[in-house]
């Protein structure tokens, strides 16, 4: 019964769209407030409605339903009641309806804050990029289809997918992806109506910095598992799965920047609209890069080729639909004739956009080109971590080497006085970091060295914007998320230029050297959870003047016939020592030896402390600006 | 880094001595084992993971140059078992577009900032 109340809250979201669309049309058309109410009216209640089919898919994964089938392939009776309710979005279907409800409740938050004839027409264009999604999940990717005979027991949800922080990984995601419909819908909306500026730019600057946030939050959390899940001690693999989350979240950053000139100054509007345009496009581009299953990596879990056509067929006609608007339209917005000072905060900002969609732009090609090669010749190519660091890392570097310039240049006019006054100690600090490393730590890549000296130049610029500017509106914010960039920055060259990883395979009793300290494997025993078997190993960790047991894990899953690793680690302000417990190996002489990875991650926790706090700093920033908003209203 | 693993794997390989062995970390770090998914050989417990790491130590350990090594493994296990793209083939597209992005982005930036520097004078929105 509540599969069937679901099924029929997507219909019925599906109707309310449509009747959405056209009191807005008409509200438009005829300038009537009576029909642009109505349209608000019908806004929310798709969100109510869709938020009560999510509601029936959780309700029918906490009950262990096996009659959907759904449940049945993404689900079992065995499994904690967290990771039951994470099963709703674990699969493709499920995680459709998540995507719908998500941009539902922009859609309907977008009517709620928003009246007048960019609003009015904004609601039409997310209003059509929902029938698009809501048809696709309704007649192509349903998750409450009922199967017969009904199954007694459930498939499981994939065990690498059963952890807090996975679990929590996607919808936080989504919240950020989804939210760039809003500054999309905003852009077609002033595109259509042959006018922008500031009130555009100004509607769109809170919603790009909320899904900014939840974006950095999401992809964090994702990196962060699979620092301690894959057992590999690794944060960031340019794994396509990841860089199509990373290319939205880069044009976003490039677009929240694009924007305070925009509403602040009135220029650079036609580049704020393409970017706004081009990063939903990017979140749907990523949408059907790991829903379609066109990729095969540890990540893609759904396959079905004829949804990758239609998911591709939705982006060709919303993200191509509104590029050609952009494409006609354009030229007439593109009036503004700004005048500025190469040496002013619109340069600095203009090439920071420069850098960051550059670096989109490469992340783009690395991840498609593979694709688009195997399907036009067969020939294969493949793009990893060593192509991005080298074309990508440049050109971030140049990037973060304007960062903290930028807050400490005047509109329009130039002059380095200012910036020479504030960025003096930082400057020389990181310019002492960089020789520092240099000379000490002679084995340390160069790339380290250089990161950590633009991280000290990061911190220490945002400490100083902080220090002499903090009576301004709106410095909190963006202090915050430039010294999370520099933290980031730290830990990221801690963690790659200094991490040692040794491995070895023990027998009880046995021991062996591993960055800086003794391992020491005394015994492994079981040590079996709910829905799965574990062998857990105890080990004695030495060295450093101290002493202390870690027990990794190996755990096999059943249901789903698969092993995964639980690392243990010892964390400390220093960085983290990581074992992971790895195969059994039976030895000639008849004993079993265990491999043992065991490695330490200097600093590591500043990568994600650092992300955190960028993702703080975009918090603050979005409520500050709802506050002046309602302040003016 | 993780290839110091590697070096205690390997029984059969010759040794090397210290920069060799940088060189041949590197470039484990660099190829792709190609039974898994996007994992480098340095990375990877496969057999034959551990059988690339086998030959290119034995590779380094003969004087072969990194592009020597590259060029070997691109032979035997085809172009995609590089992470690092070679720069021909269909490579060089993935090497040339970044640098035609940055003159893109140059010349728009350029033209962007060429107007009139002499923008000293009242603020006409302040």
């Amino acid at each position: 019964m509540i599969a069937e109340i679901g099924r029929f809250a997507l219909s019925l979201a599906l109707a309310l769209v449509l009747a959405q669309m056209l009191c807005a049309l008409i509200g438009t058309r005829r300038d009537s407030a009576v029909w642009e109410a109505l349209s608000r009216r019908a806004a929310a209640l798709v969100f109510v409605s869709l938020a009560a089919s999510f509601a029936c898919l959780i309700t029918v994964f906490v009950q262990s339903d096996f009659s959907v089938e759904n449940v049945f392939m993404n689900s079992h009776s065995a499994k904690p009641l967290g990771y039951k309710i994470a099963g709703a979005w674990g699969s493709h279907e499920g995680s459709m309806v998540m995507w719908c409800a998500g941009l539902a409740g922009y859609s309907a938050a977008l009517a709620h804050f928003y009246r007048g004839p960019l609003a009015t027409r904004a609601l039409i264009a997310a209003g059509g990029v929902l029938v698009l999604f809501l048809v696709f999940t309704i007649f192509a990717s349903n998750p409450f289809d009922r199967m017969s005979p009904v199954p007694l027991e459930g498939r499981g949800l994939n065990p690498l997918l059963q952890d807090p922080a996975l679990a929590a990984h996607p919808p936080l995601l989504y919240l950020g992806l989804t939210g760039l419909l809003a500054p999309f819908a905003l852009s077609v909306a002033a595109l259509w109506r042959g006018r922008s500026g500031k009130e555009w730019a100004q509607a769109a600057r809170p919603w790009t910095l909320a899904a900014f946030t939840a974006l950095t939050v999401g992809i964090t959390l994702g990196s962060y598992w699979a620092y301690y899940e894959l057992g590999w001690g690794g944060w960031w693999f340019w794994d396509p799965v990841e860089n199509a989350s990373l290319m939205p979240w880069l044009l976003t950053a490039a677009l929240l920047h694009s924007l305070v000139v925009s509403a602040g100054r009135n220029a650079l509007t036609g580049w704020s609209l393409f970017l706004s345009i081009s990063a939903f496009s990017l979140a749907m581009l990523g949408l059907f890069l790991t829903r379609s299953g066109v990729l095969t990596s540890v990540h893609a879990f759904a396959l079905d080729p004829r949804r990758g056509v239609l998911l591709l067929s939705i982006l060709a006609v919303a993200g191509g639909g509104a590029l050609a608007l952009f494409a006609l339209r354009a030229p007439q917005i593109f009036k503004d004739k700004v005048k500025f000072d190469p040496v002013s905060r619109e340069g600095a900002l203009i090439l920071n956009n420069a850098l960051l969609t550059m670096a989109a732009a490469i992340v783009l090609l690395g991840t498609l080109y593979p694709l688009i090669l195997r399907t036009a010749s067969g020939d294969d190519v493949a793009v990893g971590g060593p192509y991005f660091e080298l074309t990508v890392g440049p050109v971030m570097a140049l990037a973060l080497l304007i960062l903290p310039v930028a807050p400490f240049l005047r509109w329009r006019q130039g002059g380095w006085g200012e910036v020479r006054r504030r960025l003096l100690y930082g400057g020389i600090g990181a310019l002492a970091a960089l020789a520092g490393i240099i000379l000490i730590a002679r084995d340390a890549p160069l790339g380290a060295a250089v990161t950590a000296a633009l991280a000290v130049w990061v911190m220490a610029g945002a400490l100083s914007d902080f220090a002499t500017q903090r009576r301004q509106p709106g410095t909190l914010g963006r202090g915050l998320a430039h010294f999370g960039v520099g933290l980031f920055l730290l830990g990221a060259a801690g963690d790659t230029g200094f991490s040692i990883e040794r491995s070895t395979a023990l027998t009880r009793g046995e021991s062996f050297e591993a960055a800086g300290r003794t391992v020491t494997l005394e015994t492994v025993r079981r040590a079996d959870g709910a829905n799965y078997l574990a062998d857990e190993g105890v080990l004695t960790v030495t060295g450093a003047g101290r002493q202390f047991q870690m027990t990794p894990e190996r755990r096999y899953f059943p249901t789903a016939d698969q092993t995964t690793t639980e690392v243990a680690l010892r964390r400390s302000l220093l960085g983290d020592y990581y074992v992971a417990l790895g195969q059994a190996r039976e030895r000639e002489n008849g004993e079993i030896a265990w491999v043992i990875r065991a490695s330490n991650h200097p600093l590591v926790w500043m990568v994600f402390a650092g992300a955190f706090l960028t993702a703080a700093g975009g918090l603050v920033s979005t409520g500050s600006h709802v506050r002046r908003r309602r302040r003016a209203s | 880094m993780i290839a110091v693993l590697a070096a205690i794997l390997l029984a059969s390989a010759p040794a090397l001595t210290e920069t060799e062995q940088e060189r041949a970390n590197a470039l484990m770090d660099e190829i792709r084992c190609v039974v898994c998914e996007g994992q480098p050989i340095s990375e990877s417990n496969a057999g034959l993971a551990q059988d690339m790491r086998v030959k290119v130590t034995e590779l380094v350990g003969e004087g072969r140059s990194d592009a020597e090594v590259r060029d070997w493994i691109a032979d035997r296990y085809g172009e995609s078992a590089l992470l690092r793209p070679r720069a021909r083939g269909a490579g060089w597209f993935l090497w040339v577009t970044p640098l035609l992005l940055a003159a893109a982005a140059l010349f728009f930036v350029l033209r962007l900032m060429r107007v009139d520097r002499n923008v000293n004078r009242p603020d006409p929105d302040a």
